[in-house]
């Protein structure tokens, strides 16, 4: 199982990196070679690669890899690249893969880098408890929806701002309309809401009975609801005010970079719990 | 097996003469049919508003361009001078320019799409016709495989290049779905209604017509045969209403000011709109490019989008030059091999034959389980030997100049002539396969 670790961590990086190669070519090379063969080969190895490196490094650690945020990250890519796949099979739109190979890239050498080695870590049993799991996994899915709405986010205001400004290079060329990404968008962080909005549900009801040193002011859960209610905010303005995109995507990305940051710095003076 | 071409086109022929020499649909039929009476084994005729194109096998060694020049002049009645045409007597050249042809390499604008449905209609009228034979076919079915290679592997068709064309890329760019938006074109002229055609044919299904003079609008309307028409004195108010606003016309003033683009922007509930002005003089105030999600276009930044379109396209000319040449050289390789293709084919008529014979002269020494592994024992022997001579002739690719005398050798060795009574040909017309 070590072996089989130790591939796939050093195999994902450069599979990734090698999809990426891809996804950039067909973006910035001619139309003709908008899709080219590489790119889906290519991205369903790093997928299989993924979950054979999740799976190997469970084993290993004997526990899920949620016990820690690093661990987390590998998680998160994991589950930015699935999303991806999905939404390239159903929608044949591979303009925006680039986007989401290159997070996904960052996250695995985030977790590549993080842990040096597997490690054998003791889990705390509380934390292998059925709630406790399904909180945390509705919290990983929850802030990966909103990572791809982020990503939709941001490329939106970039074509945005390509077409204020008449600039029809190749981002003009090959990534989709607008109102498609402010859609996909919208739709990701609905998604994102749900989630996160299940998993603190389900976080006040079961932590405070598992871990006694567990606050209502806890950061993490103040920073999460926080996050959770600029969303929600955001989606409601959309719904009943009818904000124009443009805003709200600002307000969605504000609060994606709002949690990226916060729980960073938590996590940092927590020490990683 | 020669092969003739007469070119008339853009970079020969003036507009006028074109028009004069331009076939119409039901002509073709017919002057193939004359071609074929008069002079040619083949016939394919490509007929444009930029080209008229014949492509010939002759059927006298002696006929040359100039007689096909003739032809064309007597044909179309008009008077056509060397400078007006382009000849060609030598096949590699021919196919060279057909493959350009169907590219879209030689075309006015560089990449045109429709040229290779052209060419496609051209072959498929003189096939229908059987007008098309052997080497006209083979010719016209690797000059559209050229053509669609080009398509795929290179930008050489990408992005628009007329100016209603970018407008409406633009809009696809902005707006999902296209046919869910609601479209206002302003202006009943040649541009306007080229506009309204396009969008409509992007699935655009609500369209207006605005015009100063209403009976212009109607007649546009009923010509298009969708639409509908929209007062222009209802422009301000009823602005809001529509995603996308193409505005062309003579107007030497702001038909669209930005203060009716600034009451319709608040009142479209943060619904992106896109206008886009291609007058000359201006009829939109360009300070509407300044309201959020009021994308505000002039003939300017079209103009931008289609010199970038066209200098990406230029810049794929050499990659398509690499693939017309790649082609044509394969086509060489097969009409290289023409005429060793009686020889091939009869070497192994002859190989059977012998075994044929063999078999039925012994066939009562055998049962009939063990003739039929016989004859396939045989079958395979026979094979086996005459596939040195056919590499040697097949070797053509390679050393072209020795395939004839080679081609005579194995006619001699193998004992063909005989066999045929004596032809003494080493070529002659076929099909490689």
């Amino acid at each position: 199982m070590s072996a089989l670790a130790n591939i796939t961590g050093i195999l994902l990086p450069l599979l990734y990196g090698g999809a990426l190669a891809a996804y950039a070519v067909a973006f910035f090379g001619p139309e003709g070679a908008g899709r080219n063969r590489v790119q889906r080969p290519m991205l369903v190895l790093s997928l299989l690669a993924h979950a054979l490196l999740i799976y190997a490094e469970t084993r290993l650690r004997g526990h899920c890899l949620v016990y820690t945020p690093v661990e987390m990250l590998t998680l998160v890519a994991f589950t930015v690249t699935l999303t991806y796949t999905i939404l390239e099979t159903v929608t044949g739109e591979r303009g925006t893969g680039m986007f989401f190979l290159a997070l996904a890239l960052l996250l695995q050498l985030g977790f590549a880098i993080g842990t040096s080695g597997p490690k054998m870590i003791d889990p705390d049993p509380q934390l292998l408890k059925y709630m406790v799991g399904l909180h945390i996994s509705g919290a990983i899915i929850g802030y990966t929806a909103f990572a791809v709405g982020a990503v939709y986010g941001v490329l939106y205001l970039l074509m945005y701002r390509k077409i204020r400004t008449s600039e029809f290079g190749p981002f003009f060329r090959r990534l989709p309309s607008l109102q498609l990404m402010e859609r996909l968008s919208a739709i990701a962080s609905t998604v994102g809401v749900v989630f996160l909005g299940a998993a603190i549900v389900l976080g006040l009801f079961v932590l405070p009975r598992i871990l006694p040193e567990f606050g209502h002011g806890d950061p993490k859960l103040v920073v999460t609801i926080a996050v959770w209610g600029v969303y929600v905010a955001a989606l409601l303005a959309r719904a009943l005010l009818r904000m124009d995109g443009r805003r709200t995507v600002l307000l969605s990305l504000a609060g994606f970079a709002g949690a990226t940051l916060s729980m960073t710095i938590i996590n940092m003076v927590a020490g990683g719990r | 097996m020669r092969v003739l071409s007469l070119v008339a086109s853009h970079h020969t022929a003036p507009l006028d003469l074109r028009e004069r020499l331009a076939f119409a649909e039901e002509e073709i039929s017919e002057a193939l049919v004359a071609l074929r009476r008069e002079m040619a084994r083949e016939a394919v005729i490509i007929t444009t508003c930029n080209r008229t194109e014949l492509y010939l096998t002759p059927a006298d060694e002696e006929l040359t361009a100039d007689h096909l020049r003739q032809w064309l002049a007597r044909r179309r009645d008009v008077p056509l001078s060397d400078s007006h045409v382009r000849s060609m007597g030598d096949p590699a050249t021919v196919a060279h320019h057909l493959f350009s042809v169907a590219a879209g390499i030689d075309s006015q604008v560089i990449g045109d799409i429709q040229i290779l449905g052209q060419v496609r209609d051209a072959y498929e009228t003189a096939r229908t016709q059987g007008s098309a034979g052997k080497v006209l076919s083979r010719l016209f079915s690797s000059a559209l495989h050229a053509g669609k290679r080009v398509r795929s592997e290179t930008d050489l068709g990408a992005g628009a290049v007329s100016i209603s064309y970018v407008a409406v890329e633009l809009a696809r760019k902005i707006f999902h779905p296209l046919s869910s938006q609601r479209a206002l074109v302003v202006g009943a002229g040649d541009t306007g209604e080229l506009a309204a055609r396009n969008l409509h044919e992007q699935g655009v299904r609500t369209i207006a017509i605005a015009n100063r003079t209403p009976e212009r609008a109607h007649t546009l309307v009923e010509r298009l045969g969708f639409g509908t028409y929209l007062p222009m004195e209802q422009l301000g108010e009823r602005l809001r209403e529509f995603d996308i606003v193409i505005v062309s016309t003579g107007a030497r003033e702001y038909l669209v000011t930005y203060e009716m683009a600034a009451a319709s922007a608040e009142r479209r509930g943060g619904r992106p709109q896109l206008i886009v002005d291609i007058s000359v003089p201006r009829n939109v105030d360009p300070r509407i490019n300044a309201i959020p999600l009021v994308f505000c276009k002039d003939i300017n930044d079209l103009n931008g989008v289609i010199e970038v379109n066209v200098e990406r396209r230029r810049a794929e000319v050499p990659k398509a030059e690499r693939i017309v040449e790649e082609e044509v050289e394969r086509f060489m390789a097969w009409h290289r091999l023409l005429p060793v293709t009686p020889t091939i084919a009869e070497l192994k008529r002859r190989g059977e034959e012998i075994a044929h014979a063999e078999l039925q002269r012994n066939r009562n020494r055998f049962s009939q389980h063990d003739y039929e592994n016989v004859e396939k024992l045989v079958g395979s022997v026979v094979k086996r030997l005459l596939d040195l001579p056919l590499a040697h002739l097949l070797d053509a690719e390679q050393h072209p100049e020795h395939t004839m005398m080679k081609a005579e050798y194995i006619r001699l060795l193998f004992n063909l002539d005989a066999v045929n009574g004596g032809s003494g040909e080493a070529g002659g017309e076929g099909q490689p396969e």
